[in-house]
């Protein structure tokens, strides 16, 4: 017999283990599939920036009411651990679920995160010390990244993203200095762009492009311009086939200018304060109840332990009355940066608490100082000792300018100096509500102070405040 | 201390009272905030002063031996007469600061601490004059409450000390003073101590 057809029968005896081998490994295959996946990113395309807002985006397939848990120790050799948590959840869903969110980073000693679903720990990770960078991130678009190694100085923090990279929200922006899309990757939306730009980067556009970047294009087509707290502005086409930026920035307030002026506003709050009785009152009802409380038992008798016992019941009821009305007190402001109809702008808060324990906020804020706080659900946790009190900034958001702020002009007398001197000539520094808008001039007014401030406004849409 | 009104059983006020109501209201007005911006924390002091004051006051009428069942419930008298009587002033201080704390223990807490210290002071003072040791009170008082501090400090949760037991409410402290002052009114009003000034 030939070799070949003993084979082919030896082949047709062993199809039913075959076809168990096969059925076995797509069963296993199967069950791989089904295998609940997570995965985390931090910062924009993945390089957080340490006292900065980053962006985090937690990814969960097959998790149906997964929690991300991330503790920041922003403590050191001086203060110990300096716990810092956050908690957020996704969607009781299937399927694929996002959690994105933007963390304030401290300049932290350890980050470790761990995404779970109930008591299995779906993923987990972390950052060290020594991926610890609170350099401003200048972010590359393009397909020749490294034509811009050396574009931005050598110092520089270059980061090769794609525009899916990019975030959407204005508090992600806060860790970048620079976006540069030289037009040879896939274009980001327009309101993407125009985001960074509101929130204080300096955004770089090419002035020519694929059809793709024609809304972009458009934005920097009337020339360079201020853009809320950043600017938009062109890079002609030989500069970009070149790998070198020559043109000098446009004036705008810029990401340091932003960071100022936070401190400021925040200094200049107003402390909040309890409504305690005034202290005459207190010792006035003090001495009068003791006084006649001890006569009438002095006094004796009947007579005169029932009218004694008759005060106490009285001051009984009336006791609660000496309580304040708010034992958290808390008071609000926010600052805004602005140009040409958009502006960037953090809440700022300042709270007490009598009672010792945890005060809550709705959104997420940071503290100005030190702090161990959590936060949890989109809420800010901040554990106060009794009378103690803490000042917190929010996320930085993208507003637009209402018409009685853009037609304001000057500088109020009664700004806080460390604003006023942030104000550059021909701008305006308006109070309006507890909001201190700052109003970078405009191109009219920069002409006439000899400042070369963009010409043109640029426009596009973004979804902002009024 | 001046006695009760034995006749119809009804205490009156006397000097210790009148210092107990004046210390409470010196620090209470020493400690009320002057300005809005600061935070109210008076009722700590108050606290500490009442309960202190109080479970000093359980202490000397203890040791003081006063022969006979209708003295010693008139000082269990004055005693709870001057727990109520402070109440109302540390319930102020305590609305004004809003602590995260407990009203009704710190308020209620010294009464049977007040009464257990005089329970135990009348019982050290009666053992001591039985073995005719009574000469030296004055120095076994402060060993005595020295011992008893360092007793509390080494067993856990506070159960006498005046400046943590207002804000540190616990079973065990409850139970404890509860107890030593149950024992304290039953053996003060029991018929088998009548005059003989003993437990």
């Amino acid at each position: 017999m030939p070799p070949l057809v003993v084979a082919g029968r030896l082949a047709r005896s062993w199809w039913p283990v075959r076809a168990a081998l096969v059925a076995f490994v797509l069963v296993c295959s199967g069950l791989v599939a089904a295998q609940p996946r997570a995965e985390l990113m931090l910062g924009v395309a993945g390089a957080p920036v340490a006292d900065a807002w980053n962006p985090v985006r937690a990814v969960v397939r097959d998790a149906p009411g997964a929690v991300l848990r991330m503790e920041i120790d922003a403590g050191g050799l001086e203060h110990g651990e300096v716990p810092q948590r956050v908690t957020a959840r996704a969607a009781p869903a299937g399927g694929v679920q996002r959690i994105d969110l933007d963390v304030p980073f401290p300049s932290w000693r350890r980050v470790s995160w761990r995404i779970e679903q109930g008591e299995r720990v779906l993923a987990s990770g972390g950052l060290g010390a020594r991926e610890r960078d609170d350099r401003p991130l200048h972010l590359v678009v393009s397909a020749r990244p490294s034509l811009w190694a050396d574009a931005f100085g050598p110092e520089a923090r270059v980061v090769v993203a794609t525009a899916a990279d990019l975030p959407a929200r204005a508090a992600s922006w806060d860790g970048v200095a620079t976006l540069l899309l030289d037009g040879t990757a896939a274009a980001p939306a327009d309101a993407v762009v125009v985001t960074a730009a509101a929130a204080g980067v300096r955004v770089l556009l090419p002035l020519g492009g694929p059809a793709g970047y024609a809304p972009l294009t458009r934005l920097v087509a009337p020339g360079p311009s201020a853009l809320g707290a950043g600017s938009l502005e062109g890079v002609p086409a030989a500069e970009l086939a070149a790998g070198r930026l020559s043109s000098t920035p446009v004036p705008a307030w810029g990401r340091e200018a932003r960071r100022a002026a936070v401190v400021a506003a925040v200094a200049a709050l107003p402390a909040p304060t309890w409504d305690h009785l005034p202290k005459l009152l207190v010792a006035g009802v003090a001495v009068g109840f003791a006084a006649l409380l001890w006569t009438l038992l002095w006094l004796g008798g009947p007579a005169g332990v029932a009218s004694a016992a008759l005060v106490v019941v009285a001051a009984a009821v009336a006791v609660p009355a000496a309580g304040p009305s708010d034992p958290e007190p808390r008071t609000r402001g926010a600052v805004i940066l602005a140009s040409n109809g958009l502006g960037v702008r953090t809440e700022l808060v300042a709270l007490a608490r009598l009672p010792e324990g945890a005060s809550e906020l709705d959104g997420r804020f940071a503290p100005l100082e030190l702090r161990r706080l959590a936060w949890a659900d989109g809420r800010t946790v901040v554990p106060l000792p009794a009378g103690g009190r803490t000042r917190l900034r929010g996320a930085p958001e993208v507003v637009t300018v209402p018409d009685d702020v853009r037609e304001a002009t000057g500088v109020r007398g009664d700004a806080p100096e460390a604003l006023r001197a942030l104000v550059p000539s021909g701008g305006s520094l308006v109070r309006s509500g507890g909001d201190w808008w700052l109003l970078f001039p405009s191109p009219a007014a920069a002409a006439s102070s000899g400042d070369a401030a963009g010409p043109a406004p640029a426009t596009a849409t973004v979804r902002g405040r009024p | 201390m001046m006695p009760a009104t034995v006749t119809l059983r009804l205490p009156r006020a006397d000097a210790g009272l009148a210092l107990l109501l004046a210390a409470i209201v010196v620090v209470l007005i020493g400690a009320w905030p002057e300005r809005a911006d600061l935070a109210n924390a008076s009722w700590y002091p108050v606290a500490v002063v009442r309960t202190s004051g109080l479970l000093l006051w359980g202490w000397l009428a203890g040791t003081a031996m006063e022969p006979g069942r209708p003295a010693r419930r008139a000082s269990l008298t004055r005693l709870g007469v001057a727990v109520v009587a402070t109440a109302p002033l540390e319930a102020l201080a305590f609305v004004g600061s809003a602590p995260s704390a407990s009203l009704v223990w710190t308020l209620l807490v010294p009464l049977p601490l007040a009464i257990g210290a005089y329970g135990g002071a009348w019982a050290m003072s009666a053992a001591l004059r039985r073995v005719r040791l009574g000469w030296s009170l004055p120095l076994a008082s402060p060993l005595v409450v020295a011992g008893l501090a360092w007793l509390d400090v080494q067993v856990g949760p506070p159960l006498w000390l005046p400046w943590l037991l207002p804000s540190s409410p616990s079973p065990a402290a409850a139970a404890v003073n509860l107890a030593v002052a149950l024992v304290t009114v039953v053996a003060a009003s029991g018929p088998w101590l009548r005059g003989r000034g003993t437990p």
